[in-house]
């Protein structure tokens, strides 16, 4: 039974605990010398959701073992006493082994005696229990080519907390990467993408924030960001500009594209149906397929090009 | 029935040739994933791509999708009728095309859903399960088409209009390539034969068709349906290399290949000579042909007695476990025997179980969907007592004489048969013992490979076998399918069919690019399309209309139930759901449902439920944030997983024409369990 292993937990807790300190009279006095001597639990132990800043944690946390009562997962524990659990009684789960499941109704949190994880918190999408990052990309196998994706496929905010990034895959020359990227304002640190990865040891890793976070300095601006705030350009507004070209041909400023008059192209600079792009390859049964890669960063070398193909 | 000859014209180099992919009923993403990775590759670095998506319900290839369009249910068939009528319209048709290489052709109607002959539905089917084709003219055609406007079919569909003209547009521009995959949202389709055919009708409208970069293609896979099924001719009704059962000439021509005595050979009508056929019995044989989904209902009903399943988990994928399958395999009248290297559900479900080898194991060979034939080595040694399902037969052939199969009449003409094991008359016959084996078998750079089989009944048996197959394509009538020597195969990755002179064919009916075409047609001149399948050289455009499917949602049973596959697992998960990174990435099927339906239902992720059809119940967790994204009146599930079979959710409904079982619509209704 699930309600019983999760007694045993806390029960096996206490005795270790009253064996350790010697006395149930010294409990008390015990967690407390712990307490303060504790900056943090080790990196791999999460916080469950809506738990205070490390800091402020582990002084309103009373080591009660009620959220870890509450877990229906049974994903949570008490950290023992010990040199490498400095935070004794304090709850964490480790994602490898069992990630926070990202229970709609966030169970761990409304008996919390002491508001050491928040009540507040009623959107678990709003936890930030930790932060997933795809630490090594050197064994990572969607860096390596192969198709995986595991940890998108089973992120419970898949598509905003880790989305997939398409890139070329270089080395084949056919095929292309899908490469799995973090994003923070998203992701809760439930760590079921650790649990999931499919490496012997894991790629992707649940940090605590402050580890995984870096910190930008505070004077720097996105131009874009700022731009989309404002709604607008924050400069004043570009003056069309003419440029020197041959007869029947065009150019977008916007996306550096060169194309004949009679072809349309559309916002993502692709050019649509009925134009015949200047880079484009042999039409018809031809053998030869059309380029591998197209175009060059350079329109030059487009334009000159199609001026060639015209002769 | 398009083409008069089987397997696609094209092959994967389409995907770097192309500039558009339409995606049709098929999941490319997680059930062709290196494919997949090409396609994205191409539309990364290829400008002017697009990829178009049609699905049931939202999946990842929608992640890549320039134009994603979800249709409720069965109305694909309208849909492809809708870019036919488009491309009519607005006179973008390949006229000279059309005129040289086509013929217009009109299906029966009305022709049920492959049910038991009892149903309701398949008693008020007019034409049932018939398929002759009329010939028509282009007007005609033309008037078929003309009720698909977009008005209708988008009401009818569920797809904004301007979505359906966008992908029509792809087809009727005459300077877009295009490339038309679609895998088992097509083929498992009560109507899979008619759209199948529908979406070639556009291909060959536009001419767009046998040259890089356009090619309509049926994705099917590596050891595909295909290649290791419909080419080596392993179904009921077929021979090698498109020569069928139904075909008198035909089965004579086996029986020559094979040297057997005329007759043994099961025709299908059971006539021989416009003769009855006869029995060991010496009654007449009659039609004695069944396919996979009427097997089941054979053994059900106590006609057939005998089922030997090699290597395939047919109790948990075949539909309507409760209803047919299971009460067939236990019905105690009857003896099955699986051979399998897993203890599979079919395993757990059968009489008698026979310990398999399992590829790697064994020497042997795939054909895929390209055309491609892929040998492998034996690379281990199968563990205990596993024996390769070659071997199997081979092994149990001995212990069959033709005196307890043949009827007499035939032994009495060919007497020299009499007395014989089937092993001495089908492999131990001079022919297919023709190669010997040394032992051990070494390849070119000196590697050393076991080989059981061979080491076993002593001579090269997988050689033995290949060549004499081989003279199905090369002594027949029929052409086209012609593959190179057996050892040529274990020097290459894989060759595509025809192989002439060592060459490859990349592009079929193409003068040129296909050496058959001047076997057929010696003056053809170079990139003349030649449908050499049929007399005329023209293939079949074949008019098909929308019919509903068998069992739509109703009050009730007030969902769609899809079903289908995941990325990690193969089919029914034998194999990956033991290992154990995929089992940690996928462990159990889970219910993909739409969070508006779930909220309805007073469910929400990860709530326990029970998926209910007419035919039985399982239960599952919820799912209403995973990479399936249904839209609301529909759940998808995948069948992966033993312990909930999905199968007894599942309608036994098939394609009238093709057998092939629609498990992607069938009504359920969910609720909290």
């Amino acid at each position: 039974m699930a309600g019983n292993g999760k007694k045993m937990d806390r029960r096996r807790f206490l005795i270790n605990l009253a064996r350790t300190v010697g006395g149930v009279s010294l409990l008390a006095l015990g967690v407390g010398i712990h307490a303060r001597s504790a900056k943090a639990v080790p990196p791999e132990y999460i916080r469950p959701p809506g738990a205070l800043d490390e800091e402020k944690f582990l002084s309103a946390c009373i080591r009660c073992g009620i959220c870890v009562r509450d877990c229906p997962y049974d994903i949570l524990k008490l950290a023992e006493l010990g040199s490498d659990h400095p935070a004794t009684g304090t709850p964490y789960f480790v994602a490898r082994t069992g990630p926070c499941e990202m229970c709609e109704d966030i169970p761990c949190i409304p008996n919390c005696p002491t508001n050491a994880l928040d009540h507040s918190l009623k959107d678990i999408t709003k936890a930030r229990m930790g932060l997933a990052v795809l630490i090594d990309q050197e064994t990572c196998i969607a860096f390596l080519g192969l198709r995986c994706e595991v940890c998108y496929n089973v992120c419970p905010l898949r598509g905003k907390a880790i989305t997939l990034e398409f890139q070329p895959n270089k080395r084949s020359g056919r095929h292309a990467l899908f490469i799995p990227v973090v994003h923070s304002d998203h992701c809760t640190g439930c760590g079921l993408c650790e649990k999931a990865c499919i490496l012997e040891r894991e790629a992707i890793k649940v940090l605590p924030i402050r580890l995984a976070k870096g910190e930008l300095g505070h004077h720097y601006r996105l131009g874009w960001k700022e731009k989309a705030k404002r709604g607008g350009s924050l400069v004043n507004p570009d003056k069309p500009h003419e440029f020197n070209l041959p007869e029947g041909v065009k150019y977008d400023y916007e996306t550096g594209r060169v194309y004949r008059a009679e072809e349309a192209v559309d916002k993502l600079g692709k050019s649509t149906r009925g134009g015949k792009a200047l880079k484009e390859g042999v039409q018809g049964p031809s053998p030869t397929p059309s380029e591998k890669m197209p175009g060059t960063s350079n329109p030059l070398d487009v334009l000159n090009r199609g001026l060639q193909e015209a002769k | 029935m398009g083409f008069g000859i089987d397997e696609p014209a094209g092959c994967y180099d389409d995907i770097e040739a192309t500039d558009t992919f339409v995606l049709w009923g098929s999941n490319m993403a997680e059930m062709h994933p290196i494919l997949w990775s090409r396609v994205t590759n191409r539309r990364l670095t290829h400008d002017k791509c697009q990829v178009h998506v049609l699905g049931t319900f939202r999946n990842r290839c929608f992640d890549l999708a320039d134009n994603g369009i979800i249709f409720k249910p069965q109305t694909d068939l309208a849909i492809a009728n809708f870019i036919a009528n488009y491309i009519i319209e607005k006179g973008a048709y390949n006229k000279e095309f059309v005129e040289k290489h086509v013929n217009f052709n009109v299906t029966p109607t009305d022709i049920g859903y492959g049910l038991r002959a009892n149903d309701p539905r398949e008693k008020k089917a007019k034409n049932r399960a018939k398929g002759k084709l009329t010939k028509i003219s282009f007007e005609e055609y033309k008037k078929h088409v003309s009720k698909y406007t977009a008005d209708y079919v988008s009401e009818l569909s569920g797809v904004p209009k301007e979505q359906l003209i966008k992908l029509a547009e792809v087809y009727a521009d005459p300077n877009r390539k295009v490339v038309s995959f679609w895998t088992m949202g097509f083929n498992q389709h009560t109507r899979g034969t008619w759209v199948n055919g529908l979406v070639y009708n556009i291909h060959l409208l536009m001419g767009k068709i046998s040259e890089p970069g356009n090619s309509p293609f049926s994705l099917t896979g590596q050891p595909s349906a295909c290649g290791t099924a419909r080419e080596v001719g392993t179904f009921t009704h077929r021979l090698p290399a498109d020569y069928v059962t139904k075909k008198d000439e035909h089965c004579k021509f086996a029986e020559k290949i094979w040297n057997l005595p005329p007759g043994v050979v099961p025709r299908a009508n059971g006539k021989m000579d416009g003769k009855d056929q006869p029995d060991i019995t010496g009654k007449p044989l009659g039609k004695t042909l069944i396919h996979a989904v009427a097997m089941h209902r054979a053994l059900h009903d106590g006609v057939m007695n005998v089922f030997w399943v090699m290597c395939n988990n047919n109790l948990q994928a075949a539909a309507n476990f409760n209803g047919e399958s299971w009460p067939g395999w236990r019905n105690p009248d009857n003896f099955i025997i699986v051979s399998d290297p897993y203890p599979t559900v079919s395993a757990i479900g059968a009489d008698l179980i026979l310990p398999t080898a399992m590829w790697t194991e064994k020497e042997g060979a795939y054909g895929n969907s390209e055309r491609r034939t892929q040998f492998w080595r034996q690379q281990v040694k199968a563990p205990g007592e596993a024996r390769s399902d070659l071997w199997q037969i081979i092994e149990f052939s001995k212990y069959v004489k033709t005196d307890d199969v043949w009827p007499k009449e035939i032994l009495d003409n060919a007497p020299e048969y009499k007395g014989k094991t089937l092993f001495e008359v089908l492999y131990k016959n001079g022919q297919v013992d023709k190669f010997p084996y040394e032992g051990k078998i070494v390849d070119d750079r000196g590697n050393e490979y076991a080989n059981d089989e061979s080491e076993y009944f002593g001579f090269y048996v997988q050689k033995g076998l290949f060549e004499e197959y081989r003279r199905f394509q090369w002594e027949g009538k029929k052409r086209g399918h012609e593959l190179a020597p057996f050892d040529e195969y274990h020097k290459v990755r894989g060759l595509r069919w025809p192989v002439i002179d060592g060459k490859e064919t990349l592009w079929r009916f193409r003068a040129g690019y296909d050496p058959i075409v001047r076997h057929y047609k010696p003056d053809a001149k170079d990139g003349e399309v030649v449908f050499y399948g049929k007399p005329d050289f023209r293939a079949n455009i074949i008019f098909a209309p929308y019919e509903p499917p068998a069992e739509p949602p109703d009050d009730e049973y007030d969902l769609w139930l899809a079903t289908g596959r995941v990325l990690e697992h193969w089919h029914s998960g034998s194999m990956t759901r033991r290992v154990p990174e995929l089992f940690r990435a996928m462990p159990y099927a889970k219910l993909y449902m739409n969070k508006k339906d779930a909220r309805k239902r007073r469910l929400r992720n990860g709530s326990k439920v029970k998926i209910i059809t007419r035919r039985g119940e399982i239960v599952a967790r919820v799912e209403t944030r995973g990479r399936n994204q249904p839209p609301q009146g529909l759940v998808f599930i995948p069948w992966f997983d033993a312990g909930r079979l999905v199968n007894k959710l599942t309608l036994d409904q098939t394609c009238p024409l093709s057998k092939e079982t629609d498990y992607k619509k069938c009504a359920c209704k969910v609720v909290k369990a």
